[in-house]
């Protein structure tokens, strides 16, 4: 059997490539919902600065939030130049 | 007159593998472009400029890999320009039907196909290898859908988890963005992995036509013309296959069509870096059928996604089959003659599927209209098609038979051979 299917190689294409294949859009969906604004009680345990009672969908994200965001959004960008960097040295 | 045939044999290897870089680019637009020209994240003619650049670009990035083609599945001995040349008409024949069709379908797996069937017409089966042909196209070709089915869905499930309690307005500017990035990269990696590979046939022609020495690198002019046809091919649009994959599998929303580029530019990558290479084509489909089966509520058209199963099953047979009759009629007439005779069947093939296109043709006005019960006009329309290109071929093959034949008897120039079959094809485009 395995001298039809190289069962080593297709086990680390489904390991790494769900890790990587649903990892990455789950980073970016976590990044995506840290810059989205406060809403209500649910995301805004961190604590909205002050005086923005008015127009709460203007909320500006903590700058914890933003940390975390620029993490989430920067580890996709570095897999995107891994890939890239992948495909420009032969893709070995 | 031995000279002036390997030159002929030569040029029309070369147009023959350009016209392929061509069709595998338009081909496979939809890959990388079809979520995003369904989402509405791209407008359809930004998507496939954006994608032809990308492709441009990404075939300057490496030339790690040209001149492997068909490696491990016939063997190298056996290789010649003729062989080369019919399995090309018989995977350029095969990536128009199912352009027709609007089926994507993997542009390797039906040149390996021609090649394959055109090596099994000039030395019988001892030529190919069988268990590359399992190991490297038949098992891989059904396991890609799988795991990438597995990873989109697991990703767009995750994506959805994340983003449930979030407003769809502000969550689809981020993810249009994410889209268009991870379909940005599934365009450069079509562009570094496909063009290779017809820069690799020029190459291998160039060789067995003595116009290069045996240890020459890729010429730049090679590079150059595979670039720009494959980019020419992708700005042209396969819209058939793009509307297919971008509404016919499932009703798509950008958090969706990131996960499902991210996870085919992660598979497509990883699998080529772990030696285990997956079809683009093959990971593109299932990751956009991955993130219909892990959206919750959404629907999946498992009707589309069998006919297309079907077809890529049928991909190796298919082309090989092809291949297999355009390398017969190449040695039956032989020489400069036979080679004429295919090039003018490619020709004619190709102007017939294009005429049978435009009776309802798919462009980007028409791309992203409602998807309903396609199913059984395709049917017909495909039926009706494969009538007319068989009329066509056979009449052509029958002219292009007769013409040589006289033309061996008066024993004439090259210059009407190449006038005579040629004449037929013209008069068949109105049909």
């Amino acid at each position: 059997m395995s001298e039809f299917i190289h069962v080593d190689a297709l086990l680390q294409v489904v390991v790494a490539g769900a890790l990587v294949g649903a990892g990455l859009p789950a980073l970016f969906a976590l990044g995506v919902r840290l810059l989205a604004p406060a809403q209500g009680a649910t995301l805004a345990v961190e604590g909205a600065p002050s005086g923005t009672d008015a127009s709460p969908a203007a909320t500006r994200p903590t700058g914890l939030r933003l940390t975390a965001a620029a993490l989430c959004f920067g580890t996709v960008l570095a897999a995107c130049a891994v890939g890239i960097w992948f495909l420009a040295s032969g893709g070995h | 007159m031995e000279y002036v045939t390997e030159t002929i044999l030569l040029a029309l290897v070369v147009v023959t593998a350009l016209a392929f870089d061509f069709t595998n680019g338009f081909h496979d637009t939809g890959n990388a472009m079809a979520t995003s020209i369904a989402t509405r994240a791209l407008k359809p003619k930004t998507a496939v400029a954006l994608s032809a650049v990308l492709n441009l670009v990404g075939a300057f990035l490496s030339l790690a890999v040209a001149a492997t083609i068909a490696k491990g599945i016939v063997d190298a001995n056996v290789i010649t320009l003729e062989v080369v040349l019919a399995g090309l008409v018989g995977g350029i024949t095969w990536n128009l039907l199912t352009w027709l069709l609007g089926i994507p379908s993997s542009s390797s797996h039906a040149l390996i196909g021609g090649i394959v069937g055109s090596v099994l017409a000039a030395v019988g089966t001892s030529g190919v290898l069988w268990t590359g042909v399992l190991s490297k196209v038949m098992i891989p070709a059904l396991l890609a859908p799988v795991i990438a089915i597995g990873v989109a869905a697991l990703g767009t499930f995750l994506v959805a988890r994340i983003t449930k309690d979030l407003p769809q307005d502000t969550t689809s500017r981020g993810f249009r963005w994410g889209q268009i990035g991870s379909a940005s990269l599934v365009s450069l990696a079509h562009g570094t992995n496909d063009a290779q590979k017809s820069m690799g046939i020029i190459l291998l022609a160039l060789i067995a036509g003595g116009a290069v020495p045996s240890d020459s690198g890729v010429p730049f002019w090679v590079v150059l013309a595979c670039a720009f046809f494959m980019a020419l091919g992708t700005y042209l649009g396969g819209w058939r296959v793009i509307r297919t994959l971008g509404k016919g599998l499932v009703e798509i929303d950008s958090r969706q069509g990131m996960a499902a580029e991210t996870s085919s530019a992660a598979v497509i990558l990883l699998s080529s870096h772990f030696g285990f290479s997956l079809s683009t084509t093959h990971v593109a489909t299932g990751s956009i059928l991955g993130s219909g089966v892990g959206m919750p509520g959404a629907k999946v058209r498992w009707g589309v996604a069998g006919k297309m199963l079907a077809a890529w099953g049928l991909t190796l047979p298919a082309a090989g089959l092809v291949g297999a009759l355009c390398f017969w009629i190449q040695d039956v007439i032989g020489g400069v003659g036979g080679t004429v005779a295919v090039f003018t069947i490619l020709l004619g093939v190709s102007t017939a599927i294009w005429v049978a296109s435009r009776r309802k043709p798919v462009d980007a006005s028409n791309v992203n209209d409602e998807w309903d019960g396609e199913g059984e006009t395709a049917v017909v329309d495909a039926a009706e098609s494969f009538t007319a290109v068989a009329v066509e071929v056979t009449a052509e093959a029958e002219a292009t038979i007769a013409a040589t034949t006289a033309e061996d008897a008066a024993r004439s120039a090259t210059t009407s051979t190449t006038a005579a079959p040629t004449a037929p094809a013209r008069e068949g485009v109105p049909a």
